[in-house]
């Protein structure tokens, strides 16, 4: 490995890794996990393609569009022919990827038609984010080695399926953390230059009020938050820090279960509170985090608590103090007094 | 191993490529370089906000007294709850407020593709000035006419 990419990986990821003996056995058994969850995400495009057949027809409606540039050459043809090959070819290369996820002719194509689809649905004057992620993921899938899918595959092909998936896992958590720190220095700046910001009592209730008056909308949730802002509070704050020090979770094994819950609460938090909707979101987050190959079967709170971003100082700080009294004695100078 | 290493390379490019794109998404005046978003979603909370709304008078033969918002209208707009209605909107009473003729006939003509019909409509363009507490409350707001019409807005 690339030496720089090597040490940061190393200070992000903070446990030693494994001692040797078992890891063969876990990185077959791993691959095996991996190969599985790849496949069942060239399954879930094609679900994402067949649920969106009855769209099929409004989206081929005679209408003004902004077309977003991987399918701006529609205005060179006949617009509505070209988002029928459009929407055609995405279900048939979602359909392909599906059934043989291995030629990667066959996963770029898939990644190409949903690129496509993704930018003829968010031509219509805004871009969404909630099929952002599969975009993602389709095209990180693309580097996947040949031979990913075989059970009898080298070593070298399931630590580059392996390598593949963890980075897929990066770029996932990734976007969270863009978005946390949007957050961050968003809410820093307001702060320090007088304004109504996320840390105060009524920061969330704030943004509920704004969102639901936008969209002329209730929840089930949001009157409760913009009639008690001090209940929502804390919400907002914990949100930043989950979603800021996301990045690191990827590289931390043990968190990969309880940062996939946590995201997976905090969108349907958002679903309740301000009626903004990211189920593809939920569903990725459950095939590469509650799901993670790399996630360890036990559970193991300490380990946990070590590898908590930030908040572990504590459990560190904890650790020392029960540390003092069994170390102090045993330290000694190289000529044998104590120090 | 070579094969491996530039794997390795290639994946740590995409990450920080979409990082990089990202952060460009987020100041490059043209928007989004999709797929690749800055992801900065709600990262700043509402002062006291500024935004326009469209008050329809009449839609075909139905009338309106006093004046609706748009997406208040039954079946006017095809998915009244959704942001997109709310940001061409927005784009829409920029663009007027400015005087940008491009933008505003462009902004219009992407509004009307969100409505269920091609039926005349008439309204006027509002500016509002409120806190969105308050207004949640349901405190007064104020409210400025920016245009006035009562022809055919199909096409401004």
């Amino acid at each position: 490995m690339n030496p720089l990419l090597h040490q940061i990986c190393r200070r992000l990821r903070r446990t030693p890794r494994p001692s040797a003996g078992g890891t063969f056995e876990s990185i077959a058994t791993r691959t095996a996990h991996a190969q599985t969850l790849v496949r069942a995400f060239y399954a879930y495009l094609l679900f994402l393609a067949a649920f969106s057949i009855p769209e099929f027809g409004s989206l081929a409606q005679p209408r003004e569009l902004s077309l977003l540039w991987p399918v701006a050459w529609i205005d060179a043809v006949e617009p509505i022919r070209g988002i029928r090959f459009v929407t055609g070819f995405f279900l048939a290369a979602s359909l392909a990827g599906a059934i043989w996820p291995g030629p990667r002719l066959l996963r770029v194509a898939a990644f190409v038609g949903l690129l496509c689809f993704v930018a003829l649905k968010n031509s219509e004057g805004k871009i969404g984010h909630s099929l952002h992620l599969p975009v993602l993921v389709a095209l990180a899938f693309v580097f996947l080695p040949q031979g990913w899918q075989r059970p009898d595959a080298s070593r070298l092909i399931r630590m580059s399926l392996l390598q593949v998936f963890a980075a897929t896992q990066v770029l996932l958590l990734l976007t969270y953390t863009m978005s946390g720190l949007g957050k961050l220095g968003g809410g820093l700046y307001e702060w320090f230059s007088g304004q109504a910001h996320p840390f105060q009592i009524d920061g969330f209730s704030r943004i509920v009020a704004e969102r639901l008056l936008q969209t002329n909308s209730s929840s089930v949730l949001g009157r409760w938050i913009i009639d008690h802002p001090w209940l929502g509070w804390p919400l907002l704050p914990g949100a930043i820090y989950l979603q800021t020090t996301s990045v690191i979770a990827a590289f931390r094994p043990s968190l990969h279960r309880w940062w996939g819950v946590a995201l997976i609460v905090f969108h349907v938090g958002n679903a309740f509170i301000l009626t903004i909707y990211f189920p593809h979101s939920i569903f990725l987050l459950g095939l590469f985090l509650l799901a993670s190959p790399f996630a360890p079967a036990g559970f193991d709170a300490r380990q946990i608590l070590a590898d908590l971003p930030i908040l572990s100082v504590f459990s560190r700080v904890t650790s020392w103090h029960s540390m003092v009294p069994v170390t102090a004695p045993t330290s000694r100078n190289i000529d044998g007094s104590a120090r | 191993m070579k094969k491996y290493r530039r794997l390795q390379t290639a994946l740590a490019a995409l990450v920080v490529g979409t990082f990089a794109l990202g952060l460009v998404s987020a100041v490059r005046p043209g928007g989004e370089i999709y797929p690749f978003a800055s992801w900065f979603l709600f990262s700043l909370v509402p002062q006291r906000v500024t935004s326009y709304e469209i008050r329809v008078h009449a839609w075909g033969e139905r009338e309106f007294d006093p004046p609706k918002p748009l997406i208040e209208v039954g079946g006017l707009v095809r998915s009244p709850q959704s942001s997109l209605v709310y940001q061409l909107v927005q784009r829409f009473g920029r663009a007027v407020e400015s005087g940008n003729q491009a933008d505003r006939d462009n902004a219009w003509r992407l509004l009307q593709a969100t409505f269920s019909s091609s039926v005349d409509l008439r309204y006027d363009l509002v500016k509002l000035s409120y806190d969105p507490m308050e207004r949640a409350r349901g405190a007064r707001i104020e409210r400025t006419v920016l245009e006035a019409s009562d022809r055919d807005r199909k096409n401004p």
